[in-house]
């Protein structure tokens, strides 16, 4: 390159999401070429990404390869994402150009909020994405499900939004900064016991609560099933995974650099939020017919382990944590991807009986799901397997004997649901009528067949996670 | 007692006796100008504080703007007065239970730690003139640059969703096509009728 600007990947997609804008006006009937632009805007900010600088000029925002990979993945899991959306929307009649220029202004958000070096910069990038959630998830207005859902989570949203804000002036007005790097002298130097100190505490409580809300962990885990019911299939696929990541990334960069030595105090709330999200996720699922309700509470469960591994606060948790955060959204665009495939009775897949037969009728897809279903239980030849098992390690480790005891209950306890789904379409008779729209299903069987074959060669993931780690932490805790 | 504290702690407890009206008084338009009178007083504390810019900016902008809209639709709309129900009732005691523990919490951190200490944390600020908009304005458009161009991503969002979420095309409407209008031509429109006998 001869010329060397930053921020080239958010620049991109910022300028392009304008021209998107204005070139849908002129096409409004060739909403295909549209689409053809907006993947191509993507594949280019994804390059630009992975072969980004790494720049620590502007204090705020940080430019640095893990950060680089990160931004890719978000950018590659995006473009999956789109290519399932566009089907879904085009099968509903519900295509608009819009909600792909309001996704792509929530993952600049999600870029925003990773790259993010202060917490007013933060800040922003929550907005960003939420704001876009909002607007995504309100976005089928002729069902009354998915105002409720908008309604709901905007004003669940702001109100942690509030919280965050007001976690984040305490941490202003204690440390005198709003930069992580000069936060985490000041905590530092902090002693125990000193005013600074409870003011410090009290502002990471806060945080903790806003960011566990995002993340949809156990306490604050309500909005989950309803907003994941109410919004259409697609946004559900983007809602479980592109925030879940930026915000794993926050909460990687927040308390493992400013709070850092702050870890005797977050680390038990951290234990705490993810045991109960995996005991709520795996126990509430029970009951659920309603399949886009059980997979949130999946994500519930899923989410907590990604908590639990943060809450050990050793290299091993880390590292474990984000092989689960790959493992998981790799897992959720496969679970979701299927069913934005699928339909019944000419409407969406609801009801998990709605998927009964699909052997007989399709039997390829059920494969796929069968593959998905048993990652997602942690069965060996899958990724999933892998994922629990790192996490359930690391915990022995660090000897939590007893926690590590009942997350592996509750993995059994999960399987149930799991393989509930399976009986139903290999071994229930069909009532009515169930048809796949789509003849071109590359990139979900891609997708669905990663699971297996990551599975049977899992060190490549994890080589890569631990690969990051050592990136993004040189050294070790 | 100094006079600087007296003005606060009369323009703060105005301030939670209007905030408390807007949530508890039953007609909407009397929330509403409770939540305005409860932005003026919040301005009056900004003041205090000398942020002067903040402060009218806040009258500016909520009461001025956003307000005054909302007044409008809340006018507007056919609400009907709502009635006390009997969930306000049963929820009470959690919203006392909660509001009780918060606050001790925060008495029991705060007040004990802070009595008798002159402690001031925010340290660099680049001050370039006594103007609070000049100091703004330069830190806006110097140090935090990227953030105020994000700040401008966020009110694009907000347009694109507000449009998306209301514009709703009606079937029924009668529109005016200027381009038809305008390349009519005169066959469209007149009819040469020729061989009539009368």
């Amino acid at each position: 390159m001869i010329f060397n600007l930053l921020f080239i990947p958010e620049i991109i997609l910022s300028i392009g999401v304008m021209i998107i804008i204005v070139i849908d006006l002129f096409l409004q009937s060739h909403k295909g070429i549209t689409f053809k632009f907006i993947q191509l805007l993507l594949l280019l900010s994804g390059y630009y990404s992975i072969n980004g600088q790494v720049s620590s000029i502007y204090q705020s925002y940080e430019l640095s390869e893990f950060l680089n990979v990160i931004k890719f993945i978000l950018l590659f899991g995006s473009f999956i994402i789109f290519h399932y959306t566009y089907k879904h929307l085009k099968y509903l009649n519900n295509l608009k150009i819009e909600y792909f220029t309001i996704s792509i202004l929530g993952l600049i958000g999600t870029m925003i909020m990773i790259s993010a070096n202060s917490m007013l910069m933060l800040y922003l990038g929550i907005e960003l994405l939420s704001l876009s959630l909002y607007a995504l998830i309100g976005f089928n207005k002729n069902s009354s499900l998915s105002s409720e859902a908008a309604i709901k989570y905007y004003v669940l949203g702001a109100m942690s939004s509030g919280i965050l804000l007001f976690g984040i002036s305490l941490i202003y007005g204690f440390t005198g900064s709003i930069i992580y790097s000069d936060i985490a002298e000041v905590i530092n130097a902090t002693e125990m016991n000193s005013v600074e100190y409870f003011g410090i505490i009290f502002g990471i409580v806060f945080i903790t609560a806003s960011l566990c809300f995002k993340f949809g962990a156990a306490p604050f885990h309500m909005w989950v099933p309803d907003i994941y019911q109410g919004s259409l299939v697609s946004t559900t696929t983007l809602l479980s995974t592109l925030p879940k990541i930026a915000v794993f990334i926050v909460f990687l960069k927040l308390y493992y650099i400013p709070f850092i030595s702050m870890k005797s105090m977050w680390s038990d709330i951290l234990l705490f939020v993810g045991m109960l999200s995996i005991v709520i996720g795996s126990i509430f699922a029970l009951t659920q017919t309603n399949i886009k309700r059980l997979l949130a509470y999946s994500a519930i469960s899923n989410i907590g382990f990604i908590i639990l591994a943060l809450g050990i606060v050793s290299n091993e948790g880390i590292q474990a944590s984000l092989y689960y955060t790959i493992v998981y959204s790799l897992t959720a665009l496969a679970s979701f991807g299927i069913i934005t495939h699928i339909t019944c009775n000419s409407h969406g897949i609801e009801k998990i009986s709605d998927l009964s037969g699909l052997s007989q009728t399709h039997p390829y897809y059920a494969i796929l799901i069968l593959i998905t279903m048993l990652s997602s239980a942690g069965i060996p030849p899958m990724i999933g397997f892998h994922a629990k098992l790192i996490v359930i390690t690391a915990l022995i480790d660090s000897s939590y004997i007893i926690l590590s005891v009942i997350v592996v209950i509750m993995t059994v306890i999960s399987a149930y649901y799991y393989l509930k789904i399976i009986k139903t379409i290999y071994f229930d008779s069909r009532e009515d009528l169930i048809s796949v729209y789509s003849n071109d299903s590359l990139i979900l069987s891609l997708n669905s067949i990663s699971l297996l074959i990551l599975g049977i060669f899992p060190y490549y993931l994890f080589d890569l996670s631990s690969y990051l780690i050592g990136l993004l932490f040189a050294i070790s805790f | 007692m100094n006079i600087e504290l007296i003005t606060f702690f009369i323009f703060s407890l105005l301030l939670v006796f209007t905030c408390l009206k807007v949530i508890t008084s039953s007609n909407p338009v009397l929330s509403a100008v409770n939540l305005v009178f409860s932005f003026f007083l919040s301005a009056v504390l900004w003041l205090l504080l000398g942020a002067e810019f903040l402060s009218i900016i806040l009258i500016l902008v909520y009461v001025g703007a956003v307000m005054v809209l909302f007044l409008f639709v809340v006018m507007m709309l056919d609400i009907n007065i709502a009635k006390k129900s009997a969930a306000y009732i049963n929820y009470l005691p959690l919203g006392i239970g909660i509001f009780l523990a918060f606050n001790a919490l925060v008495i029991f951190f705060f007040v004990n730690t802070f009595e008798n200490i002159d402690y001031n944390a925010v340290k660099n600020i680049e001050i370039i003139s006594t103007s609070n908009t000049e100091n703004l304005g330069y830190l806006l458009f110097t140090k935090y640059l990227v953030e105020f161009e994000i700040a401008g991503l966020i009110l694009l969002l907000g347009i694109i969703s507000a449009i998306i979420l209301t514009y709703k095309k009606n079937p029924k409407n009668k529109y005016q096509n200027p381009t038809s209008q305008i390349s009519v031509s005169k066959k469209d429109r007149l009819k040469v009728i020729t061989g009539l006998k009368e």
